[in-house]
C-alpha cells in the first residue's frame, strides 16, 4: 500500500502547481463575486429602513404592485416572487427577503397554497402588529382550492385592493381618503380589461383553446372560451410531475386535429413535455400566447392582464402567435 | 473605512437579533452539534450514502404526510425511519450500497406516486428539497432541540458498543455484542438526524453537514473522541460561517454549507499528506472498508 | 382471455406517441444502464452511479445560465464530480466520503445556480429541476443521442472488457500484473458517466439510479458469471421497463383519480421486487443445495465476490 502511494505522489507532482494555480483563481473570483454579493445586500438593507413610509411585502410582485398603486409615496412595497425566471418549486427565500417580511407592517399573499412559504417566514418572525391579507381568504375561497392563479380571476385584485385601502387607513389614519382615491382610480383603471374579456366573449363565445397549466383559465373562462385540456394534465403540468400519456395524447391531438383556436402557454414553467406541445403547436398552425404567473416588467396589474387578454383576441382574429408579452 | 462600516460589514444589522436569524442560529448549531455526532459514525463506518438516502427518501414522507394532511414533520420521520430499517434488513455484510439505492428509489418512486394521485399544487413539499433556514419557527426550534437531545442522549449510552462494532466488527462479536440491534441502533440515529436537519437544511443538503466536517476530523484526530469532539466543532463553525455569509450575501445558504465543508475536507487531505510524507501514517482511525 | 390481453396490451398504446417514444427511449437507457451495472455492483460504486445522477441537475441548471444545451450542462457536470470523486477518493475506504462530499458540494452550487436564475432578469422562462423524470415527458427529438450515448458506453464497456473485470474482482492481484487499476478506474468512470447522464437527462436521477442498480443487482444474485450477469441484467431491465410502461398506461383507468399513476413508482417497485424476489429465490435454493454434494464449476470468474464484500 506504501509504496503504491507514493506512485501516486509522484505522478501527481507535475500537475500539482498547475492545479493549485486553477483552484486559486476560482476561489479569487468566488471571493470576488461573494463580497460585490455582500456590499448589494448592504444596499438593499440601509434602503429598506423609513419610519414614516409604511412598509409593504407583496408575496408575488402583481400583489406589491397594487399596494404600491393605492398606498402611492406613503407605502414602500416590496414583491418576494417578483422574477419571471423564478419557477416557485425550487424558490428559497433568502434573509433581506425574511427581513423584509419580518419588519412589513401590511403583507399580501395569494393563499390556496401557492406561496406557503410566506406562513413559514411569518411564523419564523412574529410580530403582532403585521397585517396579512390572503386572497383566497378575500375572496372566501377553501385552502383546497384546486386553481391557485387567483390574481386571473376577474374581481378578486378589487376585492384585494379595496381590503388593502382599509388597512392602509388603519396603519396612517390621516391618509384615508387619499388611500381610497386611489382605490376608486385603481377599480377604474380595471375597466379597461372588463372591456377586453366582455369583447373577446361577444366575439368568440364558446371557442375551444388548449392551456399547459390553468394559469390564466380564470381569466379563459370569464370570457367564455372552453378550455378543452383534460384538467389532470393541466394539474400534473403545474405540480412538475408526469402527465399520463393518455391525456398527453389527448393534449397533443387536440392541437393536431385543431380541435382548439388557440394554444396557452405559460411561459414560467417549460419542461420537455410543454416543450414538445409548442412544437407541436407552431407545426399545426395553432397560435400561440404567452402567459405569466409574475407580473413582467414594463407592465403594472392592469396593464398586463389588458394585453394578456388583448393578445388572446388578436391570435384568434388574426390568427398569429404572441410568444411574450409586449 | 472606518472601523464603524467594518464593524457594520462584519456584523450586519440584525444578524442577532431578528427573532428569525436568532430561531437560525439555534436551530442550526444544534443540527450542527448532532450532524458532527451521527456523522462520527457514519464516516468510521463509511456509510455517506445512507446518510444521503435517509434524508432523500424521507422527503417522500412529506408528500404522503401533506396526501393526508398531516403534518411534514410527521411524514418525514416515519419515512425516514422506514428507510433506515429497509436499509437494516436488506444490507447485506457490510456491504449496504445497493441495499440503500433500492430502498431510496424506491421511497422516491412512492413519493411521485403520492404527489400523482394528490393532484394539488403543493410547494411546500418541493420546499423541503433545500430547505428554509430564514422561515424557523419557535415550535421548529423547540422540536429541533428535542430531537436533539434525544440523539445526544442515545449517543451517550450506547458510544462504546456503537464505536466499537464500527472499528472492528469482527472482535466486537465475539465480545457477545449484536451486531444487527447496533446497526439498527446507528440508522435509527441517522433517520433522527434527517428528521432534525431536512426542515432546516433540505433533504438534499442535511448530509453535507453530516459528511464533510466528520470526514475531515477523522483524518485529523487519531482518538476517537477527539474526532468526534473536532467533527462536531467544525460542523458548528460551517454552519456558523455558511448562516454569516448568507446573511451578508443573501446567497442560499446550502452552497455556503457545502463548499465551507468541502474546504474543511479538503484541508484536512492535504494536510494529512504533508503528515504522510513525513513518515507518518495516518488511521488509527481507519474502519473496516464499506 | 380476451380481458388479459387487453390488460398486457390495452387499446391505443402503440398509436400513443409518448408510449412509443418510452419504449425506444427506455429501451436505449435500460440497456446502457445495465450493462454498466453489472461492473456497478462489483465494483460497490453505487453510490457514485447514484451521485452521478443527481450532479446532472446542477450543469442543466449552469448549462441554462450560460445558455448552452442541458445534455452538456449533465456531461460536464458528471465528467467534473467523477474525476473529482476518482482523485479525492483514490482508496476504497476514501471513495465512500469522497463521493459524499462531492455529490453534497454540487448540490449546494445547484441552490446557487437556481438563485442566480431566479435573481436574473428576462422571460425566457425557468427550466423545471428534474426531481423525478419521467419516461412519457421525453422529447423525442433527442432520441439519435441518447441512442449514440449508450452505444458510446457499451463500446468503451466492450474495449476494457477483461482488463477490467480483472481488476475489478481482483485489484490487488491485477496491480502487481502491472494493470493500471488507476486509468481503468477512469476509463470506467467515462463510461458511468455517460449511461448515468444520458438517462439522468431524459428520464431523470430517480429512474437513472433505478435502472443502473436494479438490474444489476438482481442478476448477480443469480448467476456467477460476468457475461451471463450482463445479458441477465439487460433482459431484467427490459423486461422492468416494458412492464412499467403498460403498467402505468394500464393505470389511467384505476382509482383514486382518473389520471394514470406515475411510471416512476411502478418501475422502481419492480426494481425492489424483482431484488428482492431473486435474493430470496437463491438464498431458498443455496439452503438446499447444501445438502447435497456441492457441484459448483470453478472455472467461472467469480463476480460473487462482489456481495461477499471480501471484494472491497
Amino acid at each position: 500500500m506504501n509504496h503504491n502511494v507514493g506512485r501516486e505522489r509522484t505522478d501527481r507532482s507535475d500537475t500539482h502547481g498547475q492545479r493549485i494555480r486553477t483552484i486559486g483563481l476560482v476561489g479569487m473570483s468566488l471571493l470576488l463575486s461573494v463580497m460585490s454579493a455582500a456590499f448589494t445586500t448592504l444596499g438593499q438593507r440601509q434602503s429598506v429602513k423609513s419610519s414614516t413610509v409604511i412598509q409593504a411585502v407583496g408575496a408575488e410582485n402583481e400583489y406589491s404592485n397594487v399596494i404600491g398603486q393605492i398606498g402611492g409615496h406613503y407605502v414602500h412595497a416590496v414583491g418576494i416572487m417578483s422574477n419571471p425566471d423564478t419557477d416557485p418549486h425550487t424558490f428559497e427565500a433568502s434573509p433581506v427577503d425574511a427581513e423584509m417580511i419580518g419588519s412589513a407592517e401590511l403583507v399580501v399573499q395569494n393563499g390556496a397554497g401557492y406561496d406557503s412559504f410566506m406562513n413559514r417566514l411569518e411564523q419564523a418572525s412574529p410580530n403582532r402588529k403585521r397585517l396579512v391579507i390572503t386572497t383566497a381568504a378575500v375572496l372566501g375561497l377553501p385552502a383546497n382550492t384546486k386553481n391557485p392563479h387567483l390574481f386571473y380571476k376577474p374581481g378578486a385584485m378589487e376585492a384585494v385592493a379595496s381590503v388593502v385601502a382599509k388597512d392602509l387607513s388603519r396603519l396612517q389614519p390621516a391618509h384615508t381618503s387619499f388611500f381610497h382615491a386611489r382605490l376608486q382610480a385603481f377599480d377604474r383603471s380595471l375597466v379597461p380589461w372588463s372591456q377586453a374579456m366582455a369583447k373577446l366573449k361577444k366575439a368568440y363565445h364558446g371557442t375551444p383553446v388548449a392551456v399547459t397549466e390553468p394559469v390564466a383559465d380564470y381569466m379563459l373562462n370569464a370570457s367564455g372560451l372552453r378550455v378543452l385540456t383534460p384538467w389532470p394534465f393541466q394539474a400534473a403540468i403545474m405540480n412538475s410531475i408526469d402527465p399520463s400519456p393518455q391525456d398527453a395524447e389527448i393534449e397533443k391531438n387536440l392541437l393536431l386535429d385543431h380541435k382548439v383556436r388557440v394554444f396557452v402557454y405559460n411561459q414560467q414553467a417549460i419542461d420537455s413535455t410543454t416543450q414538445t406541445l409548442l412544437g407541436v403547436a407552431k407545426k399545426a398552425h395553432i397560435p400561440i400566447v404567452g402567459v405569466y404567473e409574475t407580473m413582467p416588467p414594463g407592465h403594472n396589474y392592469q396593464t398586463w392582464m389588458l394585453d394578456e387578454t388583448l393578445d388572446v383576441y388578436k391570435a384568434l382574429r388574426f390568427h398569429r402567435s404572441y410568444l411574450t408579452l409586449k | 473605512m472606518s472601523s464603524g462600516s467594518v464593524l457594520g460589514f462584519l456584523f450586519p444589522p440584525g444578524i442577532f437579533t431578528l427573532a428569525f436569524m436568532q430561531n437560525a442560529w439555534v436551530a442550526g448549531t444544534a443540527v450542527a452539534v448532532v450532524s458532527g455526532i451521527v456523522g462520527f459514525f457514519v464516516v468510521l463506518r463509511g456509510s455517506s450514502f445512507v446518510a444521503h438516502a435517509v434524508p432523500r427518501g424521507s422527503f417522500a414522507g412529506a408528500a404522503g404526510a401533506v396526501l393526508i394532511g398531516q403534518s411534514t414533520l410527521l411524514g418525514l420521520a416515519v419515512f425516514a425511519l422506514m428507510s433506515s430499517l429497509g436499509i437494516a434488513v436488506m444490507r447485506r455484510g457490510r456491504e449496504n450500497t445497493v441495499a440503500t439505492a433500492l430502498v431510496l428509489v424506491a421511497a422516491l418512486g412512492l413519493g411521485d406516486f403520492f404527489l400523482s394521485i394528490g393532484n394539488v399544487y403543493a410547494p411546500e413539499v418541493f420546499s423541503l428539497l433545500f430547505g428554509q433556514i430564514v422561515g424557523i419557527s419557535r415550535q421548529q426550534v423547540f422540536w429541533v432541540l428535542v430531537i436533539s437531545l434525544i440523539i445526544v442522549v442515545v449517543v451517550a449510552f450506547a458510544y462504546r458498543p456503537l464505536l466499537a462494532q464500527s472499528v472492528t466488527p469482527e472482535t466486537a462479536q465475539v465480545r457477545g455484542l449484536r451486531p444487527r440491534l447496533i446497526d439498527a441502533i446507528f440508522l435509527v440515529l441517522v433517520s433522527a438526524a434527517a428528521t432534525a436537519t431536512v426542515p432546516v437544511a433540505g433533504a438534499l443538503l442535511s448530509f453535507s453537514l453530516m459528511v464533510g466536517p466528520a470526514a475531515a476530523a477523522s483524518l485529523l484526530a487519531r482518538r476517537p473522541a477527539t474526532a468526534m469532539a473536532l467533527g462536531v466543532g467544525m460542523a458548528a463553525l460551517s454552519l456558523w460561517i455558511a448562516l454569516w455569509l448568507s446573511y451578508v450575501t443573501s446567497w442560499p445558504i446550502g452552497f455556503f454549507v457545502s463548499s465551507v465543508c468541502l474546504l474543511a475536507y479538503v484541508l484536512a487531505r492535504l494536510s494529512m499528506m504533508r503528515r504522510q510524507g513525513h513518515g507518518k501514517v495516518l488511521g488509527s482511525l481507519e474502519g473496516a472498508p464499506l | 382471455m380476451n380481458y388479459l390481453w387487453q390488460w398486457v396490451w390495452p387499446p391505443g398504446l402503440w398509436a400513443n406517441s409518448d408510449v412509443r417514444t418510452a419504449f425506444f427511449i427506455g429501451t436505449s437507457v435500460a440497456i446502457a444502464g445495465a450493462v454498466v451495472g453489472v461492473f456497478v455492483i462489483i465494483r460497490g460504486q453505487a453510490f457514485s452511479g447514484h451521485a452521478l445522477g443527481d450532479v446532472g441537475a446542477t450543469g442543466a441548471a449552469g448549462a441554462y445560465l450560460i445558455g448552452v444545451s442541458a445534455l452538456w450542462g449533465f456531461l460536464a457536470a458528471g465528467f467534473s464530480s467523477g474525476i473529482a470523486m476518482e482523485s479525492l477518493g483514490d482508496r476504497v475506504r476514501e471513495r465512500d466520503i469522497a463521493t459524499g462530499v462531492v455529490l453534497a458540494f454540487m448540490l449546494g452550487l445547484s441552490a446557487l445556480l437556481l438563485y442566480f436564475i431566479s435573481t436574473s432578469t428576462g422571460t425566457a422562462g425557468a427550466p423545471i429541476a428534474i426531481l423525478f423524470g419521467s419516461l412519457f415527458t421525453v422529447n423525442p427529438a433527442i432520441t439519435p443521442e441518447v441512442f449514440a450515448l449508450t452505444a458510446l458506453a457499451i463500446v468503451i464497456i466492450a474495449l476494457i472488457y477483461r482488463p477490467l473485470l480483472f481488476s475489478s474482482v481482483t485489484a490487488e492481484v491485477a496491480r502487481v500484473r502491472g494493470v493500471s487499476t488507476r486509468l481503468l478506474g477512469l476509463m470506467f468512470m467515462v463510461a458511468l458517466v455517460i449511461a448515468v447522464e444520458e438517462s439522468a437527462l431524459v428520464v431523470g436521477a430517480l429512474l437513472s439510479t433505478a435502472l443502473l442498480i436494479g438490474p444489476a443487482a438482481s442478476a448477480v444474485q443469480v448467476t456467477r458469471k460476468p457475461t451471463s450477469a450482463i445479458f441477465l441484467a439487460v433482459l431484467i431491465a427490459l423486461g422492468q421497463i416494458w412492464l412499467g410502461i403498460i403498467l402505468a398506461y394500464d393505470s389511467f383507468l384505476w382509482p383514486p383519480v382518473d389520471r394514470g399513476w406515475p411510471v416512476s413508482f411502478f418501475i422502481t417497485s419492480l426494481a425492489l421486487l424483482t431484488y428482492l424476489t431473486m435474493r430470496l429465490g437463491t438464498s431458498i435454493s443455496r439452503h438446499r443445495r447444501s445438502r447435497r454434494p456441492r457441484t459448483t464449476s470453478t472455472s467461472s470468474l467469480v463476480a460473487s465476490d462482489a456481495q461477499g464484500g471480501t471484494l472491497t
